[in-house]
């Protein structure tokens, strides 16, 4: 095979290659447009709750309380 | 990063012919659900493995300059849960969602290109922290060999620092199923060595010696060293941007993209620094690799130290090793041999072999400078998330470079986003500067961080209503939640 034959099927592999990612990445961004908020778990109020004030609320609770 | 994932990762950089699922694992793709490695107990665990690190002792380190035991524990279980509530919650449940890594998560505010400049402050910070880990790896060398009674200058650490840069370079570019192997044992070391560091620190010291010791080099006023040591401890929790998406992503549900984050990188970290801090306290110096002779005697402090320094090596071959993955989202370095990249990463810590001490001098305004970067971004994103686009994301949008894109904006870059960016950055400057280390009156009552990421929230947020209303309810307006359209990409950025 000459050079240019081989420099060729190199870049037709690249470019099915590249098809063939681009064909999953749109196979993929239905299946995730599809989800349900069920399919993932919800992320509900009390979630929020538990986290502001795990994370907020007693932190700076604490660090006014140990500033003293 | 988990051990599997890297052992999957082994050969990816260069490999053509990736299954479907490596491409999506390790490259960009969105992960769907079945393909997520992540399950609860998983989750929490690699959590605790990425938080357990080297890096815990230095911003233990650092704070002990400031403050004592009692207000360290604070600033530090404190700012650390506070600052990755600030990165997590936007960041971890979009991620998750939609199974997209970070940068990609950017990309509804800050636009195709405009993504860079958070890709710039995440290959910063990778490349900063390495730098750190580095010089700590040449501690390391200097101190075992001062415990075995070798005399030496402080040239050792610069090439200890040459030979940690070159260990990490192989391991990333031959190596990285090692990077495996050697996670599945110093990351349990690392747990048992934080115990063990614990134990002899009550053992032989007790509580109310680490209670009563002076911090190590406060400034005059107590007050200002509480609010920059406040300001170290957030910015140790906002440090974790950069690994927040790969996490999240890597889950099933939603609450396993945030609460092993807030619970393993928020609380087990910074009790991890908290070892840190009393060690640095008793022992009366920040530098971590000090520490283990006192504590552990010859023997043990030395195979301490030995441990100590691989962990090092293998903790900064990971950053290099991350920051190759997000360089790919340059199309200049799409096609960029593996081995190539990794030495563009490697030269930014060459300096450190150069001037370690020096550069080390400035690891706490290094770890401040996190909060510089990642907080108005998270800020940012917090409002784009949830108050404009109420958790719906274009996700076809994001994998699309055309400019009729809906994430395309003006040539590519949202500026409003980088407005607000630049605008947290200089509040962040004004209220705390790292360099300088003067604080504002109003930081006593508001933290830099805080301030850093709610201003530009809040510009932002009025920035795009108001650009939105001025260009009516087009499909393509910046904030259109429409549903999005089922046609075919133009132009797919993979």
């Amino acid at each position: 095979m000459t050079d240019q034959a081989q420099t060729d099927a190199h870049v037709g592999a690249d470019r099915a290659d590249r098809e063939l990612l681009v064909e999953d990445l749109e196979r993929r961004i239905e299946a995730l447009e599809g989800l349900d908020d069920s399919d993932i778990g919800r992320f509900t109020a009390l979630d929020w709750f538990f986290c502001v004030t795990g994370s907020v609320v007693i932190p700076v609770i604490a660090l006014w309380w140990f500033a003293g | 990063m988990s051990a599997e994932g890297f052992d999957s990762q082994a050969n990816r950089p260069d490999s053509p012919g990736k299954s479907g699922h490596e491409e999506s694992a390790f490259g960009r793709l969105p992960l769907l659900i079945e393909e997520r490695e992540y399950g609860t107990a998983s989750a929490h665990t690699t959590c605790f493995a990425y938080a357990i690190a080297t890096w815990c002792f230095l911003t233990g380190g650092f704070v002990a300059e400031l403050v004592g035991a009692v207000q360290g524990i604070a600033c530090l279980v404190a700012g650390n849960l506070i600052g990755i509530f600030i990165t997590t919650m936007a960041l971890g449940l979009g991620c998750q969602r939609y199974g997209i890594e970070q940068m990609d998560c950017c990309k509804p505010a800050f636009g195709q290109r405009g993504v860079k400049i958070p890709l710039l402050f995440y290959l910063i910070n990778m490349l900063g922290w390495s730098g750190l880990l580095l010089v700590m790896f040449g501690n390391g060398i200097h101190n075992i060999l001062g415990a075995l009674g070798y005399e030496t200058g402080n040239w050792v650490v610069g090439v200890g620092v040459a030979i940690g840069l070159a260990l990490s370079y192989l391991i990333v570019t031959h190596g990285v199923h090692w990077l495996s192997v050697s996670n599945s044992i110093i990351t349990p070391g690392l747990g048992l060595l934080v115990a063990f560091m614990f134990y002899k620190l009550i053992h032989d010291y007790g509580w109310d010696v680490i209670a009563a010791a002076p911090p190590l080099d406060p400034g005059p006023n107590p007050i200002t060293n509480y609010v920059i040591a406040i300001e170290l401890g957030i910015a140790s929790g906002i440090s974790w941007w950069g690994g927040v998406g790969f996490l999240a992503r890597n889950t099933r549900t939603q609450r396993n993209g945030i609460y092993p984050e807030i619970v393993q990188l928020g609380f087990a970290g910074s009790v991890a620094c908290c070892i840190g801090l009393f060690s640095a306290l008793v022992v009366k110096t920040s530098d971590p690799t000090e520490w283990m002779v006192p504590l552990g005697g010859i023997v043990m402090g030395i195979l301490a130290l030995t441990f100590v320094a691989l962990a090092n090596v293998t903790s900064t071959a990971v950053s290099i090793f991350a920051s190759g993955l997000a360089m790919r989202h340059v199309r200049w370095f799409r096609s960029t041999p593996w081995w190539q990249l990794m030495l563009l990463l490697a030269i930014p810590c060459v300096p450190f072999a150069i001037w370690p001490q020096e550069l080390f001098d400035f690891g706490d305004a290094f770890l401040a400078y996190n909060g510089t970067m990642y907080a108005p971004i998270s800020g940012i994103l917090f409002a784009d998330y949830f108050f404009l686009r109420k958790q719906k994301v274009n996700l076809r949008a994001l994998f699309e470079s055309d400019p009729s894109g809906e994430y395309y904006f003006h040539r590519g870059f949202n500026w409003i986003a980088l407005g607000a960016l630049l605008l947290g950055q200089v509040v962040y400057i004004i209220m705390y500067n790292p360099i300088s280390g003067e604080i504002h009156q109003l930081s006593r009552f508001v933290p830099a961080s805080v301030a850093a990421s709610v201003l530009p929230a809040l510009v932002y947020g009025i920035g795009m209503r108001v650009l939105a209303r001025r260009e009516g309810a087009k499909p393509h307006t910046p904030i259109s939640s429409e549903t999005p359209s089922r046609q075919r990409l133009i132009s797919p950025n993979v």
